[in-house]
């Protein structure tokens, strides 16, 4: 790196910190989603996604992205200090998640010059938000079986879908959605071939679904926690132009795989930021631990519950280094891919269980829920580990995360 | 403030290391080469590890790898030993290179050795720096003249073992006359004790006040050295009894901070290069199980393909990797000089870590293995009992996890915990 785009970064940085000082926005008077499995209702949709407007206009979104297409022109450096700064400056979330992070990449990479054009900019500005229509009622992990089906008009102009998809994020407030359907042409969608496997795959076609289309119905989903945030999306007949084609027909399972490369989080930028915040999120723990008493003593002092939390602690530093050490090629010459590959695992695993002791030290106090008076900090533990699910189901199964890391890094056997 | 560099100080020539241990080892020490020397006793030579490979290995300048060139060392840091140690413990093999090394540290550290004999002594230079005449025992190790070997483990303190500090040393050393200590105690899991030339001894000193380190050549008069029958064929170990046994006064060497100063380096360095070995015995016994879950058909198809199968060895690699990720994370943080505090507890995390996962990943090996994993024939059972000693060297998790919960929860840590609480804003996210 020469002397002068060193310079520039660290003006850049100084630039960015500052801005973010005076521009991070206070706490508001509602409850802050901290995951985008929690927006609910529309004052938090609209608090997170001006937030995501201010960002954008202040120039600090969109360093994937060139600057035709409304981004700021590709520059991992800088894309890799706004992550961390912003992780560091304990930001809200970006709320367009699955545009940003999913939808756009693979609109970069498989769009048309028009979609590029159309697409990237409101994307990133948030003022379009994205959600992803993959799963459905009957097919989950095993997604390529999936049964939503887009027909091609008479006339070739546009498709017309027809299906169920379900677990859907953020669907009640997207204007699109990326939408994974079968286009098997006659012949093809017989039940019979659809079941052998290389038509199961060659079926598949990707969408950039508009939500306002008609024959669409939003059902909001009650989560486990009895909140809202995630839908279903039926299909009627719903009718789509035909360049919402992502890529060519019969190729949407190469492209979803691409999105599901994004989503399940390739090379983290701020991999030391996000272990720190591994370790913040430990340390709330450890600090509830050294509030809450049993008996008339902190239980931090209680030597089973210290055992517990020094094991997760030792965790915890582990992912830290791990994410670090993924960016060092010549310290992971054993298994190249498999740090990318398990983050995915780990983390939402050690979500789990960091979620799971504290409800066990909480004891009695566990079982008060939100909106009790006395509950132990808004009853927010029992809360995060009843959503700590939703990492290990959502986005593949702990068990389908497993099954990738033992087949494709092992290379044992399959297990179909 | 220093801290770890996100590189971990890792340079290509460290990987072009690895990858020489890595085929040298292979070559000359596979797992069926060290099960012939466990059952055969030892090598041709009468030694318990195979001397002629550790020539070699002394040839190589491993031995004293991470000690100043200043001092006939080849000044690499802890990381690249990691390297090493990572790819010894790969092959299991039998071999004092730990024990010499840590010794040699140990010697390395000390800069103005002193004598116990007076406080207000003018200080000698027993360190035989810039006496050519004859070469100095750190001299000796790094040439391979020695084999050395460290006293970290006292019999009174039960299943704590590790005796290095003050508070916990028993074993005393008194002066008699002018130039002559005594001492008096008993050491236990001594590794390769029974082997070695020269070990290093915490005692207590004279008026029990302060801890020294003492240096006391093998064999001794007044020293007993009785081999330990030990479960880990790849490893000797020794119980150290001293009844009397007169020293002069220059094997001394290291006295009061000094002596506190080797223990607390020799804790960090130890516990760091044993999580090294450990991680690569961990991914050795991956290996064995995950070829046999190729290898093995039952009901029509590889033991892989089944899920209960599948799982258990993928949560092994997955804990192998996290292991990895400590044990380089605490040999960066020697590195790099961060404070010693930070230093031993990642050391102390990294050490836990591999060792637990070790043995877990041990004992699934055996259970993967089905009938064959419980006959002495399939290595695994190698794995089973070296992650039995790993767990035991230098202080067991309970140990380090009690240490580790007292520096993190307890005083001012706590304390700047529930400050963070306070001032809110931390978020619960992923
Ligand atoms: C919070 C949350 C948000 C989500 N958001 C979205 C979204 O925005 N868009 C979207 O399309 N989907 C979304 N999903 C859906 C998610 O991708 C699926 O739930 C997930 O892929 C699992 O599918 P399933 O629910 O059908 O479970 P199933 O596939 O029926 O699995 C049930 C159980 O069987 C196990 N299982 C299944 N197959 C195997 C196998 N081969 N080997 C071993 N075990 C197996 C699973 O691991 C699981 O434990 C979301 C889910 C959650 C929980």
């Amino acid at each position: 790196m020469t002397q002068d785009r060193t310079e520039a970064l660290r003006e850049f940085r100084a630039e960015l910190r500052a801005w973010l000082a005076d521009n991070r926005p206070e706490a508001p008077s509602f409850r802050l989603p901290q995951s985008f499995l929690e927006v609910e209702s529309d004052a938090q949709f609209e608090f997170l996604r001006d937030w995501q407007r201010r960002v954008y206009d202040a120039g600090y979104l969109g360093f994937d992205v060139p600057e035709k297409y409304g981004g700021q022109g590709v520059d991992n450096d800088k894309k890799r200090i706004t992550v961390q700064e912003m992780v560091r400056a304990r930001t809200p979330f970006l709320v367009n998640v699955i545009g940003l992070h999913w939808a756009g990449p693979t609109i970069l990479m498989y769009g048309s010059e028009a979609q590029k054009q159309r697409m990237l900019a409101p994307l990133l500005r948030g003022d379009e938000i994205w959600c992803q229509g993959f799963s459905e009622p009957e097919h989950g992990s095993d997604l390529a079986s999936l049964q939503t089906r887009a027909r091609p008009s008479a006339d070739g102009e546009r498709y017309h879908v027809s299906g169920h998809k379900v677990w859907t994020t953020l669907a009640h407030v997207a204007k699109w959605m990326i939408l994974l359907a079968r286009t098997g042409s006659e012949g093809q969608g017989s039940p019979a071939a659809e079941k052998s496997s290389a038509a199961k795959y060659a079926g598949l076609s990707y969408f950039l679904f508009p939500m306002d289309a008609e024959g669409v119905t939003i059902q909001p989903l009650v989560k486990m926690t009895g909140e809202g945030g995630f839908n279903q999306v039926i299909f009627d007949e719903a009718p789509m132009p035909k360049d919402a084609l992502l890529g060519k027909e019969g190729q949407g399972w190469q492209v979803a795989m691409t999105t599901l490369a994004f989503e399940r989080g390739a090379a983290d930028p701020a991999a030391r930021e996000r272990g720190a915040q591994l370790v913040a999120l430990f340390e709330r723990l450890a600090s509830l631990a050294a509030r809450i008493e049993r008996d008339g003593a902190a239980v931090i002092d209680d030597a089973v519950a210290r055992e517990k939390l020094v094991a997760l602690r030792i965790e915890a530093e582990a992912l830290r280094w791990s994410g670090v050490r993924a960016a060092v090629p010549g310290l992971c010459s054993e298994r190249p891919m498999v740090l990318p590959l398990m983050s995915k695992l780990t983390i939402s695993e050690f979500n789990q269980r960091v979620t799971d002791l504290a409800v066990e030290l909480l004891g009695a106090e566990a079982q008060l829920w939100l909106e009790d008076a006395h509950a132990i900090d808004a009853a927010e533990w029992p809360r995060a580990y009843l959503n700590s699910y939703g990492f290990t189901i959502g986005g593949g199964t702990s068990e389908i995360q497993r099954n990738i890391l033992g087949e494709r890094v092992l290379g044992l056997a399959k297990s179909k | 403030m220093t801290q770890i560099p996100d590189d971990f100080g890792f340079q290509a020539d460290h990987g072009t290391l690895r990858q020489m241990a890595r085929r040298l080892l292979a070559e000359r020490a596979p797992l069926s080469r060290t099960r012939e020397l466990c059952e055969r006793g030892g090598d041709d030579e009468g030694h318990a590890f195979d001397s002629g490979l550790y020539q070699d290995m002394v040839g190589l300048c491993w031995v004293g790898l991470d000690i100043d060139a200043a001092r006939g060392g080849m000044g690499m840091g802890a990381l690249t030993l990691s390297l090493l140690l990572e790819q010894m413990g790969r092959v299991l093999l039998p071999s004092p290179f730990l024990a010499c090394s840590l010794a040699a540290r140990a010697l390395a550290t000390v800069t103005e050795p002193r004598t116990a004999i007076d406080d207000d002594d003018e200080e000698e230079d027993e360190s035989g720096e810039g006496d050519d005449s004859e070469p100095s025992t750190l001299d000796r190790i790094i040439g391979g003249d020695c084999i050395a070997t460290v006293a970290l483990s006292e019999p009174g303190r039960g299943a704590a073992g590790l005796a290095l500090d003050y508070a916990h040393v028993q074993t005393s050393a008194a002066v008699d006359g002018d130039d002559t200590l005594v001492l008096r105690g008993e050491k236990n899991h001594v590794m390769w004790g029974t082997e070695a030339d020269l070990v290093l001894v915490p005692a207590r000193l004279r008026d029990e006040q302060r801890l020294g380190w003492i240096a006391v050549p093998l064999p001794c008069e007044g020293v007993e050295v009785s081999p330990e029958i030990g479960i880990d064929p790849t490893r000797r170990t020794a119980r150290l009894r001293f009844d009397g046994a007169r020293l002069p006064a220059t094997a001394l060497v290291a006295d009061a901070d000094d002596a506190e100063r080797i223990s607390r380096e020799l804790l960090a360095r130890g516990l760091t290069m044993v999580a090294a070995e450990v991680c690569g015995a961990l991914e050795g016994v991956l290996e064995l199980t995950a070829t046999y879950a190729k290898e093995r058909l039952q009901f029509g198809k590889p033991i892989g393909a089944f899920q209960a199968v599948k799982h258990p060895i993928v949560d092994v690699m997955v804990d192998v990797e996290l292991a990895r990720s400590l044990a380089y994370a605490a040999a960066a943080a020697i590195d790099a000089g961060v404070d010693d505090d930070e230093q031993l507890q990642l050391a102390r995390m990294a050490k836990v870590k591999a060792c637990e996962a070790y043995h877990h990943a041990a004992g699934r090996g055996v259970q993967l293995h089905g009938g064959f994993g419980f006959t002495y024939d399939c290595d695994v059972h190698f794995h089973v009992k070296r992650a039995l000693f790993a767990r035991a060297t230098l202080g067991d998790a309970t140990l380090h996890r009690r240490a580790l919960a007292a520096a993190l929860f307890d005083g001012d840590t706590r304390r700047a915990a529930l400050a963070v609480v306070e001032r809110g804003g931390l978020t619960l996210s992923m």
